[in-house]
């Protein structure tokens, strides 16, 4: 038990001696697996990189739903004056206003028999 | 090497190490640092909330709206569809603190008069797109709010997105909230293109969270379970840069869009029966309080045309007439002489009677009931003491319809009262409009049954029905005894694709056989040809069939006088056409004002019915001669157009190029234009001088 726990102590006394040498991960044969480790940053990086395009392309979504909102509004409204302009009693004084003699039949137009 | 570069190598060599290994530790100490700041911080540290919900994802929930259903015609023409109006606000002191507590050198002055400089420029933009205040109007107001320290301030009425645009480009508003003090408050509306044409019909919703008969009127109450759609929930966070995203780790429901009605109305017709009936009581505003007309389809009861027109009881001095109560469906009154129909199928139906019989005039007395004045006029005429029953429905006699009714049901009037359920007169059917008023039928086997109620149900009396009940009757004549029922909803649809279809059904197969139908279309062409609906009906574009009407409303207990005295009247015309082919049935009610006199249902409401029927007539060329190979081109004479003053360029702006160009040219001008669309600018202007040959340029947009 008491090997034990020297051992323990040994372990981490060498761990911390090994940090403080600065060749922690040399004496843990790190070494061959030191372009994983870095590929792991190089990742986690990655990771939060692509996460703030991703956030940046939705404000992007957010911004563009509000302009196609504007745009809809734009058409619908242009819409319905357009539509407004449609109506027989409106068609009527508008060309009396251009002093047109054209107005609404007063009776039936003739047709030719194909 | 020897040894001196050996060592000074070497030296070299273990200050860069050194300096490495310093680095090193450096690193080494902040990650223990931060490592013991995280385990310190994920173990119990509990920040500032103040500060702490800048930090934290901000997940909001925010409710979709959805986009309410349009209303078409049958046509697909738009009636009613949603569009944002914005209401401008401004925060009149934005600045104004800042500007205080800034003293060094005056700057705070100096930015003060520039701020109030682009106020005077923003009142000037916001007079001219307004209209409502003058410049210095609107400019006092603004710095007055701005010394009072109110930071609300309303500009203008409600606008739409595009004016929205130009005041957000006005000086001070262009530079956005926190420095102009621009506030937009978004309101969904409802936008109506056709004005006021079928607006009680098509309705509106005053507050959708409340749902209760006075709020919902019209289609836009009745429908409002199709129209609105359902709401939507998303969750919407910040993001590191302040910015506003959904919130992809929560719920998202999408809102769904109300669905689309298309109804039966035909707008054409609406705004020709709107016209008719306006341009009739616009010169008698005095006599009418208001009217109603109702076209609908023969052969399958569509609704094409509901006009309801009424004064504005709050100011008697308001001559126009508005769309604000349904007369159509909500008013059941006594219908008066038009009810003789239903005496006169009923008695055709039973073989009680053929139009040609003839029963005795018997100086038009009838027991129980005032003399008929119409039988003294006949007997002195004609110099005979019989009548018969074609001329009797032709002059709208009271006697004769009394009389035929005592002789034939007398003994069991319940029979001639059951006839009046079997035409759907005594029943509210499910209508597509809410209000649809009950109609009253006097039973005989009622306690309140008198002696005289069968001769007063045989004209029009003692009986309550509304217009609708009305002219789905004489539809059925039209339909030679079928009944349709009448409906205002052909289908609903979604994104152009129909989703359910509500169209015709049949209210009563058969409620007179086909020769019945004849002889009464018969017996009403007669009315229009010689009888009561002559004057106004006699020459109009083809044949009408119909009845004229003619009665006195009841003041609830008070019998037929309000407390004043005064009686009022409602006059009807109704009838279909073209009498040979019916294609369309139509009533015509306008009420009189108490006191003004009789309303005739000849006069007026004859008159708007025959402007409706020259109106639909003229508007289908289906209805037109026909030119045959054969035959010889009709006569017709060269319109011309308007001349304008000689040397003079006429005013072209709003034309079509093609038109633009054919008058200008006719007036001997040459002509280039630019762009497409229509004329938005023309050079020289409209009203200058020029000689022929000028060259006019036009800016087409």
């Amino acid at each position: 038990m008491a090997e034990g726990r020297r051992g323990l102590k040994g372990i981490l006394s060498n761990v911390l001696r090994s940090i403080l040498q600065g060749n922690f991960l040399q004496r843990i044969h790190a070494d061959k697996v030191f372009p994983q480790i870095i590929y792991i940053f190089l990742l986690a990086w990655l990771a939060i990189f692509l996460n703030i395009q991703i956030e940046k392309t939705m404000a992007k979504v957010e911004k563009n739903k509000e302009k196609l909102e504007e745009t809809e509004i734009h058409h619908a409204q242009k819409t319905v004056e357009y539509v407004s302009l449609g109506r027989l009693s409106t068609v009527k004084e508008l060309l009396e206003e251009k002093g047109s003699e054209v107005g609404i039949p007063d009776k039936p137009a003739a047709r030719i028999d194909k | 090497m020897n040894m001196a570069e050996e060592k000074n190598t070497k030296k070299g060599g273990d200050r860069m190490s050194k300096i490495l290994y310093g680095f090193y530790v450096l690193c080494l100490l902040s990650f223990f640092v931060i490592a013991a700041r995280i385990i310190g911080i994920m173990a119990g540290y509990e920040p500032d909330n103040r500060i702490a919900r800048f930090f934290r994802p901000n997940s909001r929930r925010e409710v979709l709206v959805p986009t309410r259903g349009r209303i078409f015609d049958r046509n697909g023409r738009l009636l009613a569809a949603s569009t944002p109006m914005y209401q401008v606000t401004m925060d009149c002191t934005v600045l104004k603190d800042r500007f205080a507590a800034e003293t060094k050198d005056g700057k705070g002055k100096k930015d003060e008069a520039e701020w109030r400089e682009k106020a005077r420029r923003l009142s000037e933009g916001l007079s001219r797109i307004f209209k409502d205040k003058t410049a210095d109007e609107y400019y006092r107001q603004i710095i007055r709010n701005r010394e009072e320290g109110k930071m609300y301030m309303k500009v203008g009425h409600q606008i739409n997105y595009d004016t929205l645009q130009m005041i957000k480009a006005l000086p001070l508003f262009n530079e956005g909230q926190f420095k102009g003090g621009m506030r937009v408050e978004a309101k969904d509306t409802r936008q109506y293109p056709y004005g006021s044409l079928a607006r009680r019909t098509i309705g509106y919703v005053k507050d959708n969270s409340n749902s209760n008969g006075n709020n919902h009127i019209g289609l836009e109450g009745r429908y409002d379970y199709v129209l609105h759609g359902t709401e939507g929930v998303e969750y919407l966070r910040l993001t590191d840069n302040r910015q506003t995203i959904r919130d992809y780790d929560s719920t998202y429901t999408p809102a769904k869009d109300g669905d689309d009605i298309r109804t039966t109305l035909d707008i054409d017709i609406q705004d020709i029966a709107d016209n008719a009936i306006r341009s009739v009581v616009k010169d008698n505003y005095k006599k009418v309080e208001g009217a109603t007309c109702v076209v609908m389809d023969v052969e399958t009861g569509a609704i094409r045309a509901m006009v309801n027109l009424s004064r504005n009881a709050a100011d008697t001095s308001d001559h126009e007439l508005y769309e604000q109560f349904n007369y159509a469906i909500s008013t059941s009154g006594e219908p008066g002489s038009v009810f003789k129909t239903t005496t006169l199928m009923s008695l055709l139906e039973d073989g009680k009677i053929g139009l040609h019989d003839s029963i005795p005039t018997n100086h038009g007395h009838v027991p129980g009931f005032s003399d008929d004045a119409h039988i003294w006029d006949y007997e002195r005429e004609n110099h005979t003491n019989r009548i018969s029953v074609l001329h009797g429905y032709e002059i709208s006699s009271n006697y004769v319809f009394r009389y035929l009714a005592y002789r034939y049901y007398g003994e069991r009037p319940k029979k001639m009262i059951e006839k009046l359920y079997n035409y759907k007169l005594g029943e509210k059917y499910d209508f597509d409009l809410e209000g649809f008023s009950s109609p009253k039928i006097p039973s005989p086997e009622s306690p309140s049954w008198s002696g005289t109620d069968l001769g007063s149900v045989a004209i029009g009396y003692a009986v309550q029905v509304t217009p609708l009940h009305l002219v789905t009757f004489y539809n059925a004549i039209a339909n030679k005894g079928r009944m349709m029922k009448p409906y205002l909803v052909e289908t609903v649809e979604k994104d152009g694709k129909v989703v359910s279809k509500k169209g015709p059904s049949v209210l009563n197969g058969q409620i007179c056989s086909r020769a019945t139908a004849d002889t009464l279309t018969k017996a009403m062409m007669r009315v229009t040809e010689e009888g009561t609906g002559k004057r106004m009906l006699g020459s109009s574009l083809c044949t009408v069939a119909g009845k004229t009407g003619t009665a006195r409303i009841a003041q609830g207990g008070s019998g037929y006088s309000d407390k004043q005295g005064r009686i009022q009247y409602q006059g009807t015309f109704v009838g279909f056409f073209p009498a040979e082919a019916p294609k369309y049935t139509c009533i015509v009610t306008m009420y009189s004002r108490p006191g003004t006199g009789i309303l005739y249902g000849g006069t007026m409401p004859a008159m708007a019915f025959r402007k409706i029927v020259d109106g639909i007539i003229a508007m289908d060329s289906s209805n037109g001669k026909v030119i045959h190979r054969s035959s010889a081109m009709p006569s017709m004479t060269a319109g011309t157009a308007k001349p304008a003053q000689k040397g003079i360029i006429r005013d072209v702006r709003g034309l079509g190029v093609m038109d633009a160009v054919y008058l200008l040219e006719n007036e001997g001008y040459k002509v280039t234009y630019r762009g497409t669309g229509h004329v938005k600018v023309q050079s020289p202007q409209a009203g200058s001088k020029a000689a022929p040959g000028t060259t006019v340029t036009l800016t087409l947009e």
